[in-house]
């Protein structure tokens, strides 16, 4: 039996490198019948499966979900949470938000957790996952916690860019970039023009607004670095406050990532085209004369300015300053 | 183990992007295909080959790094989690694998006839024994000689060439008289 075997082994590398079964087999005739089936079966075998290459988006998000699980180590190893709220405090606020929860029905926690952004129960679901952050003192669940919700809110950008919605989102993810095109772990984004681009591989809390083009237009970012976490995210450009959510805030030219972040002298006369090439081609002259605006202010005004106006902004009354303001997320700062 | 690979492990440890990517980068496809060729579906291909690549990466930061080399690591790590999916199907079934069972080798002439080949050496795979898919998925769907199969599988040579021969006839016996030639 032995030999059968490696006549077995020896006919699949001649079959390999060309022979036909016939060949093959008539340089064993007496084991002809025995290895005849087991040769047709190797083919079948072989014709299983032609050389299949995964397609470039797959590729891409699983790169994204590696370098984002590395950036979550980095940052874990990096700066150990720490909680900003008092023990006593966070008892008493857990009271409190799960009394009101309880209180207006068990249905309604459960009803809002597909809500989007920019719908009624959408503030009950971030409210919900506050309470649960508050009432979890486990480290390692907590941790565990705050990953399911950074990627609920992947999940919601996915789901708003898929309905072509326009509206304010915040998010963490991994800075990557691919044939031109930049993600933020899975969502494709465009950052403005100039704007000094983070690095492969880093962590971001990202705030903008999702197109109908399936991108986001970043207006500001933040490269997460264990303990140096601000506690807003970077301004690219001088906000505008929301009223209403058909009006964008003022748009910044955006940047594909094929320059490298490097401000060129392209920039001031607004001709980049941004990945994808369609952005912003309806108001491109309005988007000129707001950029030429956007860079004398940025250059004559003090920065202490634009976070004067990003904190007015954030504080007010607007319904949906609450999802420009990611609370608890992440190393356990408020952001 | 490579000077190659204990670079691109050193990177893993210290979480290199770089490093990281670049590993990625060389690996993802091959691995990708040999959970393909096991599992037929594409989508949980992708699904389970970059699972592959994050089990990488914790394993390396836990000092459990491969023993062997980086691919057969790789391929190895992606045999269990294909044998971890096969065990929880079978305890909660949902759908027959063949319904989503990609034409892998659409022709433009005798389409049909490939197809219908195709999902009978699919359904005759599925039939075989865990190792026995092993087998057949290294040796034919990647190409890999017996002394690579024979590592990746952490056996001896012999062993292998009797497996194969195993295989094999267990595939046959499944398909029928169908020539292939």
């Amino acid at each position: 039996m032995n030999n059968l075997y490696d006549l077995l082994e020896i006919c699949l590398q001649e079959l390999e490198n060309g022979a036909d079964v016939k060949t093959v087999l008539a340089r064993y005739p007496e084991s002809a019948d025995e290895l005849r089936p087991l040769l047709m079966a190797s083919i079948a075998a072989r014709k299983r499966t032609s050389a299949q290459i995964p397609s470039p988006e797959a590729i891409r998000r699983g790169r994204a979900k590696l370098l984002q699980r590395a950036a979550e180590i980095r940052e874990a190893r990096i700066a150990p949470r720490k909680r900003m709220i008092p023990l006593f405090q966070r008892l008493a606020i857990s009271f409190t938000l799960t009394a009101t929860f309880l209180l207006s029905g068990t249905g309604l926690v459960g009803a809002s957790s597909s809500a989007l952004p920019g719908q009624k129960l959408y503030p009950v679901k971030r409210g919900w996952e506050d309470v649960r952050l508050l009432l979890t003192f486990n480290e390692d669940k907590r941790n565990s916690l705050e990953q399911e919700i950074e990627s609920e809110r992947l999940q919601e950008v996915d789901e708003l860019l898929a309905e072509a919605e326009h509206l304010q989102v915040d998010f963490f993810g991994v800075f990557t970039s691919k044939d031109g095109a930049i993600y933020v772990s899975n969502v494709q984004t465009i950052f403005p023009v100039g704007t000094q681009l983070p690095i492969e591989g880093d962590m971001l809390h990202v705030a903008g607004w999702t197109t109908d083009k399936g991108y986001v237009e970043v207006s500001s970012f933040e490269v997460l670095q264990g303990a140096l976490i601000s506690s807003t995210p970077k301004p690219i450009s001088t906000p505008t406050p929301v009223n209403d959510e058909e009006t964008p805030p003022t748009q910044p030219i955006y940047n594909s990532g094929e320059n490298d972040g490097q401000p060129t002298e392209e920039d001031t006369n607004v001709e980049i085209t941004p990945v994808p090439t369609d952005v912003h081609k309806d108001d491109g002259k309005d988007k000129n004369e707001k950029d030429d605006i956007n860079k004398n202010e940025s250059e004559s005004e003090s920065e202490s300015h634009n976070k004067d106006e990003v904190e007015k902004h954030n504080q007010s009354n607007d319904k949906k300053s609450r999802e420009s303001l990611p609370r608890f997320l992440f190393c356990g700062k408020t952001i | 183990m490579s000077i190659d690979d204990k670079h691109a492990l050193e990177g893993l440890q210290k979480l290199d992007p770089q490093t990281i990517g670049a590993v990625y980068d060389q690996y993802f496809s091959e691995v990708y295909r040999y959970v393909l060729y096991r599992v037929g579906d594409q989508t949980l291909a992708e699904d389970i080959a970059s699972d592959v690549f994050v089990r990488l990466l914790e394993s390396a930061q836990s000092g459990r790094t491969p023993q062997t080399n980086l691919k057969g690591w790789l391929i190895g790590t992606a045999s269990h989690v294909v044998a971890d999916h096969f065990r929880k199907k079978y305890r909660h079934p949902e759908e027959e694998i063949l319904d989503s069972m990609p034409d892998l080798a659409p022709g433009i002439a005798a389409e049909v006839d490939q197809r219908e080949q195709n999902n009978v050496v699919n359904a005759a795979y599925a039939k075989l024994t865990d190792e026995q898919q092993q087998a057949l998925a290294l040796r034919f769907g990647q190409g890999y000689s017996l002394e690579e199969t024979a590592a990746i599988m952490k056996k001896n040579v012999n062993a292998v060439k009797a497996l194969q021969f195993r295989a094999l006839a267990a595939l046959q016996r499944e398909i029928g008289e169908v020539n292939y030639e």
